[in-house]
């Protein structure tokens, strides 16, 4: 099965194929296997993806931020594009949670959308770690790109353990821990399982979006490398270069 | 530093009024509500929902651990509403009386097969 999975997903892709196995079992069970809730019925189901997806949403942007302050600290490209890779990956599963819940609310609470303190905090999350990158796109230099947007990430950040304890410190309609309190999970075992099948499947699939998306950046890094050596390289017999003779390159080429 | 610093700021505001969702029957009793429109969360009280399908008019009492108060709705409840379970209100107050413009049901943490054996959680 394994086999099958990484021959029809060819090269060293056993992270996708292992997350889609997984996913795939965590789907049957959440789907046929597992009862519904007593008072929820079915549209209890949307748990299985709302939560992992919240889950790994919250998680990567904890990625971005520790990759930001090792950044800050050492300044590695390696560590800037960690953060930009997981907080890319951190939106998606972001819009992700926030779209499942809306269409869990809708039948069990009777809202699409209201401003409880969880939703809330999520959205203001969300809007922020959108801002740092778009904020990255309008900065040239890359080394001042690379620590400006750190800074930013580690500013929008403070959200995280907001929106975490959002649940805990106001009076919200959205209901509280599950699984991560202290004591017993209020939770069935079939339920709890099925549960964290699915957070192990997303979780992989998150892990590699994320490998996926520092690859790509540091094929770009590449290839603007290259492309700055070219230059140079066309640029040398010309040494030294007097300016005006600079220009006249570049408008020729326009 | 910043941080630790915005975290301790916004950690501390939490126990400000200002950013409060819903205020419980208790705050409502006490004043803390204010008048006009308000938002309220608490339980249902078991056996005080009343349906008149004539007048299509729902009366319940929601209660906290401090209080309880009346609410008072035109219009069927939602699908998932009933007795015993959270709920939150959103409407007007007058003479002590909820008339409700929205009724939002709200669930607990805990997530049980319809067989499951009641448990204390």
């Amino acid at each position: 099965m394994f086999r099958l999975v990484v021959r029809i997903y060819p090269g060293d892709r056993r992270l996708l194929a292992a997350a889609l196995m997984v996913l795939a079992v965590g789907w049957v069970l959440g789907l046929l296997w597992v009862p519904p809730d007593r008072l929820q019925g079915d549209a209890q189901r949307l748990m299985y993806v709302h939560v992992p997806a919240a889950w790994s949403g919250l998680a990567l942007f904890t990625v971005a931020a520790a990759a930001s302050a090792r950044h800050l600290w050492k300044r590695t490209p390696a560590s800037d594009r960690l953060a930009r890779a997981a907080i890319e990956t951190g939106l998606l599963f972001g819009v992700l949670a926030l779209a499942l819940g809306m269409l869990w609310g809708r039948p069990v609470w009777g809202v699409w959308w209201t401003w409880d303190p969880r939703l809330t905090t999520t959205a203001i999350l969300l809007v922020l770690f959108a801002a740092v990158l778009a904020m990255r796109r309008v900065i040239d230099d890359a080394d001042r790109r690379a620590r400006i947007a750190a800074v930013a990430t580690l500013v929008a950040f403070v959200d995280v353990p907001i929106v975490h304890q959002s649940v805990e410190w106001w009076q919200s309609l959205h209901q509280g821990a599950t699984v991560a309190r202290l004591g017993k999970p209020t939770i069935a075992g079939s339920m709890l399982a099925t549960l964290l099948v699915n957070l192990v499947g997303v979780t992989l699939l998150a892990t590699w979006l994320v490998v996926r998306r520092i690859r790509v950046a540091r094929l770009e890094a590449t290839a603007e490398d290259r492309e700055l050596r070219a230059r140079l390289a066309r640029a040398r017999p010309l040494a030294p270069p007097s300016p005006a003779r600079l220009r006249t390159r570049e408008e020729s080429r326009v | 530093m910043t941080v630790a610093g915005t975290w301790l700021v916004l950690g501390s505001r939490s126990l400000d009024r200002s950013l409060v969702y819903s205020y419980g029957p208790g705050d409502v009793v006490a004043g803390r509500a204010g008048d006009g429109d308000v938002r309220v969360g608490g339980q249902v009280a078991p056996g005080s929902l009343r349906w008149d399908p004539d007048r299509r008019v729902l009366r319940f009492v929601l209660r906290d651990d401090r209080a309880s108060i009346a609410v008072v709705q035109r219009g069927a409840p939602p699908a998932l509403f009933q007795a015993g379970q959270g709920a939150i209100v959103e409407g007007r107050l007058e003479g002590g009386i909820l008339l409700a413009s929205r009724l939002i049901v709200r669930h607990g943490s805990d997530y049980r097969p319809p067989n499951a054996r009641e448990e204390a959680g």
